[in-house]
């Protein structure tokens, strides 16, 4: 009988059995039985983390990302203090002080929202697995 | 006192989980969030106060359009750089309890 079936077959035993087991016994099932659990469960984990990775990307795509999002964000986020620029007439010094404040604010903005989107996807991996541990254990207790 | 197995069974795999992935529960990070959605709403705004003399249709998708960009680029920033890190830092962690 190989490990696996064995420790399921540990899982089976009845209280009643268990209760007249020796000590020394006893704790060496109830500690095999939870390495079994930590086991199983790690392998679980480490399958879904595997097939949800995605292709990492290279430095130099990165560097490249950053330049498009602090380049673009600029120029859209420069719009806020182009308004008030206007407004105040159209001196230079404000319109340069919107392109700086315009890429830092996109930088922000962006490394912001990925933090926050990591955060949401990690959180929902981890509310599945914890929902997918209590199913089992209502379906087999 | 009684024991039941198959409790200990799943109690030790929460257990674990909690161990490795407390921390997941508590995301995401309010202030993140908060940054993230007050910047592009700020973003959006400025381009529809501006765009709005050409249309309301218009404006709409000019404010649109750039807060959509910054956050598609932040999802796939999110998938292919920073996620891909910390699942390999999980995986490293439960690696651990494979090979005993």
């Amino acid at each position: 009988m190989n490990r696996d079936a064995r420790l399921a077959q540990y899982r089976q035993i009845p209280p009643e059995i268990l209760q007249r087991m020796p000590n020394a016994d006893l704790n060496y099932i109830k500690a095999e039985v939870e390495k079994d659990g930590e086991r199983h469960l790690s392998n679980l984990r480490v399958a879904k983390f595997k097939a949800s990775q995605k292709q990492r990307w290279s430095s130099e795509v990165e560097q490249f990302l950053k330049f498009v999002v602090i380049a673009g964000g600029a120029l859209t986020f420069s719009l806020a203090p182009y308004l008030l620029a206007t407004k105040l007439g159209r001196s230079p010094i404000a319109l340069t002080l919107g392109f700086v404040g315009g890429a830092i604010a996109s930088h922000a903005a962006h490394t912001n929202a990925a933090r926050a989107l990591v955060g949401i996807k990690l959180k929902q991996s981890t509310e599945q697995a914890r929902k997918a541990i209590l199913l089992n254990q209502q379906e087999d207790v | 006192m009684t024991i039941n197995l198959k409790e200990e069974y799943y109690a030790a795999q929460m257990k674990k989980l909690n161990d490795h992935e407390q921390d997941h529960l508590a995301e995401p990070s309010k202030s993140a969030l908060l940054w993230a959605v007050s910047l592009s709403v700020v973003e959006g705004g400025a381009a529809f106060a501006l765009l709005l003399e050409a249309g309301l249709l218009i404006a709409v998708i000019g404010a649109l359009l750039p807060v959509c960009l910054l956050w598609a680029l932040a999802n796939m920033h999110a998938d292919h750089a920073e996620l891909p890190e910390k699942l390999d830092d999980l995986m490293e962690q439960y690696n651990d309890s494979i090979q005993s």
